[in-house]
């Protein structure tokens, strides 16, 4: 692709603000003042500053990147990372305090859910509003209004005033005017998450639509999203930029081993019914003797296809039969795999009072790089929940592909076949 | 300088989409304002017809004696109110655009001029539905109205309506980053408004007559005021000159708007 078609530029970017408020409208006033005057200005750029004055802190430092038309870059990291600033600096909402930054096109923003709405009039009147803030005049609006509304699936509500919305109805609102307006840049916050997973789907089949004839940049929290949309991704932290491989599984990975040096992966406070039949007392994952495994006190560490077993300790309150079901869930709090491959469980029957111990084997591990959860859940033979148990040490599965799929197949193989001439593909 | 040239040139390849903006804004406000209330416009007339009331009860008692001549005191308070109230609420109305859009600022970005814009289309909205009152109140009080008030008086209005925004907009930056300023602006209007001839004629020696003098709104009020219904001099030479000035300033206000907006969203941002 040629020069011609980078739209977004950014070499360096900074952005520092001020912790305490009396100060930092201080600092607003005396910035006013350097501006005006001829001996600050540098070729007519803005008053720059590489250093903090008292009470300031870098929110953003040193973030490049470049985006063409047909990308889709993911801005990833953890809650106050910058993520934000980034993005109204990105908009022209904020100037960077270092740096550079060529934007060539319109851009479209979806920072929040109502801005420039006013409450009290409708949604109607309000998409009016909003496609003005953006730039867009009331005829470019009209030829778009029907799309517009349609997209937007409020119904009769688009006629009633804002102030009455739920979040998914004002993010629905605010999406179809900022992605029917055919901006070249769109830019969206973690606003998308309010919607239900019907517009979900919407918005990213729209967004796919747009993408060849713009350039998207993404905010999320959903590593699945960011994976699916993103061509490209950046993961801030305290407002710098974390180098790593190219490509947006490497991103990811990066950011969910970040998560984990902070946390434990999360926990699950044991549940137990009133009057149990069965209970977990304890549990333990010891990994196959052949597999290179460490053990700390906390966690397994394995690598991938590894064998483990996980031993529990049953202890049968009465005669009855009990069934157990185990699923890992992994740090994003998503249950990536169920470790009983009956489907509905094991059955096991007891006595009164007797302890019984059952080890899960479960051969060539396919879970990818990451810390894992292992939750177990006893049920009655008739369904009804005795326990919830979380098996006390984390399973951690060593680096092994960059992809940000949760699972690999170790099933899979590749065959190639010769062709003599061009021509259908013979069975 | 380089970034008086660069903001001339982003005023003029903005103007059309922030005229449409400031429109649209305007219309949005004043929908929403009235949409809300029962009575609606009629709250754009009641301030001054009830400041009048409290001065010709005043008058009526005898507590204040003003002499204002052939003009009936009734209309002469009336108009004075008018005229005044043009030019304090333009005034304290144009402080404040920067603090109350401060959501959508964080948020979106587009020509900021427009909140310039829309502010002052609001004030003259007031003001026109205001100048209104003055037929049915010649009427009333048996005033006599020169030919010449159906194109002095709004003249004389908008005057007025463009030195308050003059003042504002030049404040604006300040008063959007210390409170103070907004605050201590609405007191400073009460005082001056008992400085300025609104409810009495200019008096004819000592201290009052030299503030009268100096004091920039009153030759646009004295002047208005004396051809529309008579009974005061007007003075062209000096309302000429104020009129100029709050030009030239309004342009300067705009200007350093524009270069301070960066620098106030930044600080004000959510």
């Amino acid at each position: 692709m040629s020069e011609d078609e980078i739209v977004i530029q950014a070499e360096a970017l900074g952005k520092k603000f001020c912790r305490s408020l009396k100060r930092s409208l201080w600092y607003g006033f005396t910035d006013i003042l350097k501006d005006l005057s001829p001996f600050h200005t540098q070729r007519g750029d803005r008053t720059r500053s590489d250093t903090l004055r008292t009470d300031e802190f870098w929110a953003l430092r040193e973030v490049s990147f470049q985006l063409k038309k047909g990308e889709c870059l993911g801005v990833i990291g953890p809650n106050g990372a910058g993520k934000s600033t980034l993005l109204k600096v990105l908009s022209g909402i904020l100037k960077p305090d270092t740096g550079r930054l060529i934007v060539r096109g319109r851009v479209c923003a979806l920072i929040e859910l109502g801005a420039g709405f006013n409450p009290i009039l409708t949604g109607r009147e309000n998409i009016f509003n909003r496609a003005a803030l953006l730039g867009f005049t009331r005829s470019q609006v009209n030829k778009k209004f029907q799309e517009i509304v349609d997209f937007a699936e409020i119904g009769e509500f688009i006629d009633m005033p804002v102030r009455n919305y739920s979040s998914g109805m004002a993010v629905r609102l605010g999406f179809a005017v900022s992605s029917h307006l055919e901006p070249d840049i769109l830019i969206l916050d973690e606003v998308l998450a309010v919607g239900d997973v019907a517009f979900k789907k919407k918005s990213f089949n729209k967004i796919t639509e747009l993408i060849d004839k713009c350039a998207v940049i993404l905010v999320s929290h959903s590593m699945p999203t960011i994976f699916r949309s993103c061509t490209d991704a950046i993961l801030l932290r305290s407002g710098q930029q974390v180098p790593t491989e190219a490509g947006v599984g490497p991103v990811i990975h990066e950011h969910l081993r970040q998560s984990a040096d902070n946390l434990d992966a999360a926990k699950l406070a044991d549940y137990f019914a009133p009057a149990p039949e069965c209970v977990v007392r304890s549990s333990l994952i010891e990994a196959d003797r052949t597999t290179d495994s460490a053990v700390d006190g906390s966690a397994v560490s394995v690598d991938f296809q590894s064998s483990i077993s996980i031993a529990l300790h049953l202890k049968f309150n009465t005669d009855t039969e009990c069934v157990v079901h185990a699923v890992a869930w992994n740090q994003e709090l998503i249950s990536v795999l169920d470790l009983t491959s009956r489907g509905e469980g094991f059955t096991i029957e007891g006595a009164a009072n007797e302890m019984k111990i059952a080890i899960l084997r479960i051969d060539a591990l396919p879970l990818n790089s990451g810390t894992y959860n292992i939750i177990v859940h006893i049920h009655t033979s008739n369904g009804l929940l005795q326990q919830k148990h979380r098996v006390p040490q984390n399973l951690i599965v060593r680096p092994f592909t960059s992809s940000a799929a949760y699972c690999i197949s170790t099933s899979t193989s590749l065959e190639t076949q010769n062709h003599g001439k061009p021509g259908p593909l013979t069975a | 300088m380089e970034s008086i040239r660069e903001i001339a040139a982003s005023l003029v390849r903005d103007f059309s989409t922030a005229r449409m903006l400031a429109w649209r804004l305007f219309l949005r406000d004043t929908r929403a304002q009235f949409r809300a209330s029962f009575l609606g416009y009629v709250w754009l007339f009641l301030p001054p017809i009830a400041t009048t009331l409290v001065w010709i009860f005043l008058d009526n008692q005898q507590v204040i004696s003003v002499d204002t001549g052939s003009v009936p005191y009734p209309f002469f308070v009336l108009m004075g109110n008018l005229l005044w109230t043009a030019f304090a609420t333009s005034l304290t109305g144009s402080l404040g655009i920067v603090g109350e859009a401060g959501g959508v600022l964080s948020k979106l970005n587009f020509p900021h001029e427009a909140l310039v814009m829309t502010s002052m289309l609001k004030v003259l909205l007031n003001t026109a539905v205001q100048a209104l009152l003055i037929v049915p109140a010649a009427f009333l009080f048996s005033a006599s109205l020169s030919w010449a008030t159906f194109l002095v008086f709004p003249l004389g209005l908008l005057s007025l309506v463009l030195l308050g925004y003059a003042i504002g907009v030049i404040l604006v930056p300040a008063a959007t980053l210390f409170a103070d300023i907004g605050r201590s602006m609405q007191f400073v209007t009460r005082f001056w408004f008992f400085l300025t001839p609104v409810v009495y004629p200019v008096p004819e020696t000592g201290l009052g007559r030299f503030l009268a003098q100096w004091n920039p709104v009153s030759p646009l009020i004295v002047t208005t005021r004396g051809l529309t219904a008579g009974g005061e001099t007007p003075l062209f030479v000096a309302s000429a000159i104020i009129f100029a000035a709050a030009l030239l300033l309004l342009l300067a206000g705009v200007f350093l708007f524009k270069l301070a907006m960066p620098r106030l969203i930044e600080r004000m941002s959510a």
